[in-house]
């Protein structure tokens, strides 16, 4: 009899005490949900692994990272925001300063009549360039946005690399730039829209063209198995090795070029259209031996 | 706490020094019957056997737990868990006595598998003389012998985290304790009341008594306040104690 | 002419205005940052959130690990008053030599060591009382990742995650591919290199998604490519998870490189608080020309001085990066095409100097 009773207030006071530890483990867990009710989502509830509101905590814990996750996102794209912000407001305030200061000094009439138009020739290039700039600029945010729209067509990659490159034939000539072209003759087709492919070489040739410094060029275009390689390369002074991972994020510049008029947006934009146009690019570069830019797009007919 | 415990049964897992201490302590009853099967012939007598099984236990298990529990602190510290164990984190006073438990815990089984072996041999060898009061006797002794061994060696726990990462200063007085322990079995007539405020002579010296004797209670309060003041000490070195 | 420059001038004014107060007020946010987000289906909620931040801008945004704290080794003050304000979400870091307080700090944070004197304060709370609830929010490693030899990263992992408490299932598992180690793995912590080490203190400090992590010198004794690969960690940590660090080194180029705030420490005193950016702009090499008309400026530099290197900033501020122009010379050209120059500063001081400067002659390696 006693020792059944003895048994039963030891019963009792486990009961007792499972109960009594239960609450006082729920009002802790109410106090961390109110700090993070009041905004801090790094907190976490902690239990004990075979605990019995374990699974339940474990949920709450779940959705917390989840928000946490998104919210971070957010402020990442804010940061990034902030960042392009500082740094238009200082790409687009430099050549309009300069641009104002040569029509101050037209204004005073003291220059000779060669040397007004000499910055006259000055002032137009400034303002062209900072027209290139704004519509890149434009373009990068339409980008962004998913404002940019796209016609994916069948076209013949091959006759589109042509007339792009005639455009640019001139421009190689004045500069005294050799350029050797190695297109198949045979019509090559892949979906592709024609606008945003006419872009990805521009920019590509444009960057060559200001940076590379290179007095050759090679432009290819081959097909694979799967898929059709466009090639660019140049003999120029190529990219330096710290700058080759970077060079495709917006608003990078390599510490050469920010003399130059470049905005850090052309590479950018590149990337982001290839992207869309289901495309990849890479780039191999030695510094002084010149840089290579590979243009892959798949021939899948079904991919869209 | 429950935590804290479970951590060191973890711990126990792959730890080679309790593997060791084990195999030891429960190798002495197993020995002895080898012994007495392969070189006595069965030419000893039930009560000479159980005394030298006791002998030996109860010099090897003080030893081996001294080992045990020296190792285990000195591990925390020398591999500095230490810290990772404070900042995760646990209490300190916790920490003192889950390692006091896993102690106990180890101590136990080795204790009573101990036990298990000496009977199971006893019966083996001298099946006759053995009577169901012979075996309650024996267990009642080790266990008596055992548990108060246990109590009287808490401070071994404050000296190993006063000494951190050194090894031998816990070991020598593991060693002089286990001294004290074997030495009270020999305590004359006349140094029995002196004797009894030792805690370490009071092990044996318990055994001996009557269980009415005025002496036993004395050995018991000794026994039992080296244990607390074993435990006191550890827990305020501990919870002072820079890391 | 006149009218067109008129027009020019009128823009620029605009551009900066515009950009300015974008910068500072975002001024319809919402509907821009829709713009960006325009890929990621979170933009619907963002006014919430942006709500929930603003609110904690008010509140309490800073972590602040107030420290008035002494620590006394015998007569020996070996830290003193100490009080290092940590700001969420960034990685701050504790430079100092070696012997300096860094760890002793840590140590008195973490509650390893006792206090002397004073009080330690985190997360705005005392620390003394709420042990507890505070250290479960902190990770940490304490001179070197310490573990159970014998054991392998596993069965360690699951001794502290018990320990501990966890936050998730499987958290054991998780945590050891977020560092890259093999879970369930034969191989004790004894015969793991270094690096491999350092990846399970880190892992264990992040067992429990901690809200700060400590870290005392996390890439000490690793080799290049090792302290790459944990500064990386640690910055991808602090940027995508927005937790906050800190890290303690006697290294300044490695503090450098990781850090967003920086304490110099030095025998036991906190010399100076300052963020990167400030020291960025000290260790900044380029002349800050302050001028009336910042057109003219820009067209002389062109035209006169042939540079091209440079960045009109403010209203009245031209930064000039060509190292190869003299202050001198900048000053004469200005000043005798009729500018008016208010102030013209070379920034060439380098980091070593400065923290040199700090401390009194003593050199940083």
């Amino acid at each position: 009899m006693i020792y059944q009773l003895i048994f039963l207030c030891f019963i009792i006071i486990l009961l007792l005490h499972h109960n009594l530890s239960n609450k006082k483990k729920i009002q802790e867990i109410v106090k961390i949900l109110d700090d993070i009710y009041s905004g801090n989502l790094d907190r976490r509830l902690i239990v004990d692994e075979n605990s019995e509101i374990g699974s339940l905590v474990y949920k709450i814990n779940e959705i917390v990272i989840k928000d946490k996750n998104k919210l971070a996102e957010f402020n990442k794209a804010e940061k990034a925001y902030k960042k392009l912000v500082t740094s238009l407001s200082h790409d687009i305030r430099t050549p309009l300063s300069t641009l104002i200061g040569y029509l101050e000094v037209l204004e005073k009439d003291t220059l000779s009549y060669e040397e007004q138009l000499k910055f006259i020739q000055i002032a137009k290039e400034k303002a062209l360039n900072l027209s290139t700039y704004i519509q890149s600029l434009f373009e990068w945010l339409k980008l962004e946005s998913g404002e940019w729209t796209y016609d994916l067509k069948k076209e013949n990659i091959c006759e589109l690399t042509r007339l792009v490159l005639a455009d640019w034939i001139m421009k190689f000539e004045e500069n005294n730039i050799d350029f050797y072209f190695d297109i198949p003759e045979k019509a090559l087709f892949i979906l592709i829209d024609k606008n945003a492919y006419d872009r990805i070489i521009n920019n590509l040739l444009a960057n060559i063209f200001k940076h590379s410094h290179a007095n050759k060029l090679v432009v290819q275009v081959t097909e694979e198995i799967s898929e059709v390689q466009i090639i660019i390369s140049d003999n120029g002074v190529g990219i330096d090795e710290k700058d080759l991972p970077l060079i495709f994020d917006r608003l990078y510049k390599c510490d050469t070029s920010r003399a130059e008029n470049s905005n850090g947006l052309g590479l950018a934009i590149t990337k982001e259209l290839t992207i869309a146009l289901n495309g990849t690019i890479n780039v191999i570069s030695s510094n002084g031996k010149g840089t290579t830019f590979i243009l892959r797009f798949s021939k899948n007919k079904n991919k869209a | 706490m429950n935590n804290a415990f479970q951590t060191e049964i973890l711990k126990l897992k792959k730890n080679k020094m309790a593997f060791i201490g084990f195999i030891f302590t429960i190798c002495i009853p197993v020995l002895l019957v080898l012994k007495a099967v392969f070189l006595d012939k069965m030419k000893i007598d039930y009560h000479e056997w159980i005394r030298t099984v006791f002998m030996l236990v109860n010099l090897v298990l003080p030893i081996m737990s001294g080992f045990f529990i020296t190792q285990s602190m000195q591990k925390e510290y020398g591999e500095k868990t230490i810290i990772n164990i404070i900042t995760a984190p646990v209490n300190r006073k916790v920490f003192v006595f889950s390692k006091i438990t896993v102690w106990f815990f180890w101590y136990a089984v080795v204790m009573v598998v101990t036990e298990c072996l000496t009977i199971l041999g006893s019966l083996i060898l001298f099946h006759s003389q053995v009577t169901s009061s012979a075996i309650c006797f024996t267990i009642q002794l080790f266990t008596q012998i055992g548990l108060l061994s246990y109590i009287a060696f808490l401070p071994i726990i404050w000296i190993a985290i006063r000494q951190r990462t050194l090894f031998y200063p816990t070991m020598l007085s593991v060693l002089f304790f286990v001294l004290l322990q074997c030495a009270g079995s020999q305590v004359s007539e006349e140094l029995l009341p002196a004797a009894c405020f030792v805690p370490w002579l009071a092990i044996q010296i318990s055994a001996t008594l009557p269980a009415n004797s005025q002496h036993l209670y004395i050995c018991i309060a000794s026994i039992l306040c080296s244990g607390l003041l074993g435990i006191l000490l550890a827990i305020l070195e501990f919870s002072t104690q820079d890391l | 002419m006149n009218s067109l420059k008129s027009n020019l001038v009128q823009l620029t004014e605009q551009v900066q205005s515009e950009f300015v107060q974008k910068h500072h007020k975002f001024p319809g946010l919402q509907r821009r940052m829709g713009v960006f987000l325009r890929k990621t289906p979170y933009s619907a909620r963002v006014p919430q959130h942006r709500m929930l931040r603003n609110g904690r801008k008010n509140g309490k945004s800073d972590y602040s690990c107030h420290k008035t704290a002494d620590k006394k080794y015998g007569d020996v003050k070996v830290v003193e008053q100490i009080n290092l304000n940590v700001k969420k979400g960034r990685i701050y870091g504790l430079l100092g030599r070696n012997g300096a307080g860094k760890t002793t700090i840590m140590k008195m944070v973490l509650g390893l060591i006792s206090i002397s004197a004073g009080e330690i304060e985190i997360f705005g709370e005392q620390l003394k009382g709420n042990e507890k609830s505070i250290y479960t929010r902190i990770g940490s490693i304490i001179e070197a990742p310490s573990f159970y030899s014998y054991l392998t990263a596993t069965e360690n992992l699951e001794i502290f995650s018990r320990l501990r408490g966890t936050i998730k299932k499987n958290a054991v598992k998780s945590v050891l591919e977020v560092v890259g180690l093999p879970y369930k793995d034969k191989k004790p912590f004894i015969s793991y290199s270094l690096g491999m080490k350092q990846r399970l203190g880190i892992a264990n400090a992040i067992l429990n998604d901690p809200e700060i992590l400590i870290l005392d010198e996390p890439t000490n004794g690793l080799d290049p490519v090792g302290i790459v690969e944990i500064r990386k960690f640690l910055q991808t940590l602090c940027c995508e998870q927005g937790k906050t660090i800190v890290i303690s080194s006697h290294i300044l180029s490695e503090i450098a490189l990781l850090a967003d705030d920086i304490g110099i420490i030095h025998d036991g005193h906190l010399l100076k608080e300052l963020s990167m950016n400030e020291l960025e702009e000290k260790n900044k090499k380029f002349i800050e020309v302050k001028v009336d008309s910042v057109t003219k400026a820009a067209q002389l530099l062109e035209n006169v001085m042939k540079c091209k290197n440079y960045t009109v900033t403010d209203k009245n501020c031209i930064e000039i990066y060509d190292e190869t122009l003299s202050t001198e010379k900048i000053a004469d050209c200005l000043v005798s095409h009729g500018v008016g120059l208010s102030s013209l500063f070379c920034k060439r001081e380098s980091l070593e100097d400065y923290f040199t400067s700090l401390t009194g002659g003593v050199k940083f390696e």
